[in-house]
Formats: structure tokens, sequence, C-alpha cells
């Protein structure tokens, strides 16, 4: 019966070996899969970096429009001044305004440039966001895989280590993934602070110069709006983060399960082990009953033979003491033919007898 | 009669008799013994005895009892008498005794045939009946039964 119970117990564990083969080759396919995320991940953070630049370039040209701004207050003044001193010259003073309006108009393109490089920047923040979306689709495709995974796990044996360290690689990999989100919820923080400079300078030049006010709004407005898609990029990302959590959980718990069919396995070859050797055990145990049965033979024999040894020396005292009895009678008879003579033989023959 | 004898008391087949130490040359075991060819029945063979040859008489058979086989306890009594020596083969003989001539008896007159005439008399000793053996007797009808001597 043990027989057939271990050969069960081999068709299951080969069926069990094939089933943790094609559970590794789903695995290599889901981090194959991760790869890829991680990959767009990196994408995603290289364009965010990128939106990052942009911003930071974008702050250093609102500062530039900030500085062209307050040189033209300064001019203005300037103006003010050469006006008050120069009265008369309208030429000069119409140049010195065509200036202004030179440089006003300087100032409306770099706003302009601006304003485009914010579009640009919304342009970028948009493809990120369509990037991350495609990140959450694939992530959660990812988990909908692993649930049907695990429901179609059974009990395997000793394949499952290979499966395990897999799996530790999936985890470390989910692990760089987590690295990866929170580098770019970084680079995104480091985003939102860039915005919040050019929000800041945006509302001193609001503060110093008229004419650019409503474009340095415009500008807070788009920076707004880029901070409000940060936030909605910091969701999906958290998000794909927790995703991985989950990932990483369901394959810990398969882990856990396959551990304990290879303990199961072992204890019922252990248990298999001890009962061949309790059966060697009696088996030998039967050879040593025969064995002792065998010299308990030879002792009988030797008894006899004892026996008979005993029974030839009780004949050989009899004999002597027939022998001693003949010879006192013969005694006797000697005595009494010597008469007188012989009685202290006579005596002592008679004691004798 | 002298007042008091001494006898070797024998046994043979359940009844004890007395053969005079006298006449008793020596008492053996029967160890070796030659059957005789041509012999009479009673004789069993002949035995060697103090350097001669001499023919062994089974009583009991002479006395008409049945032939048992020799054990430990069977005696050859070599009796003498006028020169013949004879061995008689009893089942017993471990006694030596002294029978006051006053206990001997002669033999009833009843009993006749070969038995009789080997009896000198009859003794009580302490209650029991020992019949007292002729010697000669048995010498001279040996002799005359068997051709050598």
């Amino acid at each position: 019966m043990a027989a057939t119970d271990t050969e069960t117990l081999r068709g299951e564990a080969d069926q069990i070996s094939t089933a943790a083969d094609e559970l590794v080759r789903t695995t290599d396919q889901v981090l194959a899969g991760t790869r890829l995320q991680l990959r767009s991940l990196d994408d995603a953070a290289s364009s965010a970096n990128e939106t990052a630049a942009s911003l930071k370039e974008t702050a250093g040209q609102v500062a530039t429009v900030a500085g062209a701004a307050e040189e033209l207050a300064s001019s203005v003044n300037e103006m003010a001044a050469s006006v008050e001193q120069v009265t008369g010259n309208a030429t000069r003073f119409n140049t010195a305004v065509a200036e202004t309006a030179g440089t006003l108009e300087q100032t409306a393109a770099a706003v302009a440039a601006v304003t485009a490089r914010a579009q640009e920047m919304a342009t970028s923040a948009t493809e990120l966001r369509g990037a991350v979306a495609e990140m959450a689709a694939s992530i959660k495709g990812v988990s909908e895989d692993t649930v049907s995974l695990a429901a179609g796990i059974e009990e395997s044996s000793t394949a499952v280590e290979e499966l395990a360290r897999s799996v530790q690689g999936v985890a470390r990999n989910a692990d760089d993934l987590t690295a990866a989100a929170e580098s770019t919820a970084a680079a995104i923080n480091e985003m939102a602070a860039s915005t919040e400079e050019v929000a800041a300078t945006a509302e001193s030049l609001t503060g110093e110069v008229e004419g650019v006010a409503t474009a340095v709004e415009q500008i807070a407005r788009s920076a707004a709006g880029v901070a409000q898609n940060v936030d909605r990029i910091t969701d999906a990302a958290t998000a794909a983060a927790s995703g991985a959590t989950q990932l990483e959980r369901s394959i810990r718990s398969i882990a856990d399960v396959t551990r304990q069919a290879d303990e199961t396995t072992r204890r019922v070859s252990r248990d298999a082990e001890a009962g061949g050797a309790a059966v060697q055990k009696s088996i030998t145990g039967l050879g040593r009953v025969r064995d002792s049965l065998g010299q308990s033979a030879g002792a009988i024999r030797d008894m006899g033979k004892r026996a008979g040894e005993i029974g030839g020396i009780v004949n050989t005292i009899n004999l002597i003491a027939e022998r001693t009895n003949l010879l006192s009678l013969n005694a006797s008879i000697e005595a009494a033919r010597a008469g007188e003579a012989g009685r202290g033989f006579a005596v002592v023959a008679e004691e004798i007898r | 009669m002298s007042s008091a004898e001494p006898y070797v008391l024998c046994e043979l087949a359940g009844t004890a008799y007395a053969v005079p130490s006298r006449a008793v040359e020596r008492m053996e075991m029967v160890e070796q013994i030659t059957p005789a060819p041509n012999a009479p029945a009673f004789v069993d063979g002949v035995v060697f005895s103090r350097g001669r040859v001499v023919p062994a008489v089974n009583l009991r058979l002479r006395f008409g009892f049945g032939w048992v086989p020799y054990d430990l306890r069977t005696r050859l009594v070599v009796v003498a008498h006028a020169g013949r020596a004879v061995g008689l083969i009893v089942d017993a003989a471990r006694e030596f005794v002294t029978i006051p001539a006053d206990a001997v008896q002669p033999p009833p007159e009843g009993l006749a045939g070969t038995g009789g005439s080997y009896l000198a008399g009859v003794a009580t000793l302490a209650g029991k009946v020992i019949l007292i053996l002729d010697v000669a007797a048995v010498l001279e009808h040996t002799a005359t039964a068997a051709p050598d001597a």
C-alpha cells in the first residue's frame, strides 16, 4: 500500500513540477511586463524631469521678464527724468516712447514665449498623465493576471524554491518600481516647488508692472493648472505603488502555500521510511528468535549426554559396591578357614559388609 | 554335628540356600564364561578360576527354575570336594552367617526327586527358612552328568 501511495505522490509531484514550470514561465512574463512598466515609468520620470527643466527655464525666463520689467521701470523713470530734464524735444520723447513701445513689444514677445513654454509644459504634463494612465492600466492588467494566477495554483514540490527565487526577483523589481515612483514623485515635487517659485515671481511681477500683469496672471493660472496635473500624477504614482505592493503580497502568499506543500511531501516520505525501517526491525528480531531456538536445542542435546554420563557413573558405583561385598565375603570365608588365627580378619570383613 | 557352622547364604529364585563355608573355595562374579560343547543343559559353560578351568553349573536350571540373564548381583560360588571343583551360579550371595546346630533340621521326607537329595537340612534363622545344600551330592551328580569334571 505504501508503494502505491508513493507512486501517487510521485505522479502528483510530477504534475506539481509541471504546474510550477508553467508558473515560472508566467512569472517570467510578469517579470518582463514589469520591466516594460519600469521602462515606461523611467520615460515618465524623464519627461517629468524635462517638464521640471522647462519649468525651470520658464522660471528663469519669468525672472528674465521680471528683470526686463525692472529695467523697463528704471528706464521709464529715466525717461520721466529725461522728460522732466528735456523739454520741447518731442522727437526725442517720441523716440523714447517708441523705444519704450519696442521694449514693451519685446516684453510681450518674451511673455508670449513664456506662454508658449507654459503651453509646451502643459502638453508634456498631459503626455506624462497619459503615460502614467497607461502605466496604471498595465499594472491593473498585471494584478488581474496575478489574481487568475493565484486561483490556478495547487500544491508543488522542490521546483517551488526556483519559483521563490524568481518571485524574490519580481519583488525586488517591484521595490525598484516603488523607488522609481518615489523618485518620480520627488521630481514632481521639485517641479511643484519650481512652479511655486514661478507663481511667486509672477505675483511680484504683477505688483511691479501693469501691462505684464495679465500675462503673468495667465502664467500663474497655468502654473496652478500644472500643479493640479502634478497632484493627479502623484495620485497615479501612489496608486501604482500600492498596486505593486499588492502584487508583492500576492506573490508572497503563493510562496507560503508552496512551502507548506513541500513540508507535507517531506513528512509523507519520512513516514514511509519509518514504516520500512520497522518492518526491517521485526525481520531481524525473528531471525534472532530462530537463532536462540537453535541454541536451546543444542543445550537440550548436551543435557541428554550428561544424563547418560550420570547413568554410567551410577553403574560404576554399583559395581564397586558389589565388588566390595564380594571381597569381604571371600575374606570371611578365608578367616573362617583360618579359625582362631583369622578371627580379627573375620571381624574386619564383617565390618566391610 | 558341631555347635555352630559358618555358611554362605545364597539366594536362588527367592529362596535362601546355605553353603558351608568350609566347602567354598572362593566367590566370584560371572565375568567371562566360555560355553562348552556337548555339555548338559544346566552347565552354562566353563570359567577360569585361580588358574584352572572350572565348569559353571547354573543352579536355577539344575533345580528346575527358569534361566535368567546375569546381572551385577549374580555370583559364581566355587565349591570343592574331594579334589573336584565346581562353580555354582546363583542369583545373589551377600551374607556370611553362623547357624547353630540346634537350628538345623533334617530335610522333610516329602521332598522327592533330585531337589530333595541335594539338601543336607533345613534351618530357620530369624524367622527365615534356609535350605542347607549338600555340596557332595551336588558335585556327585554333576560329575556323573558331565563327562569332564
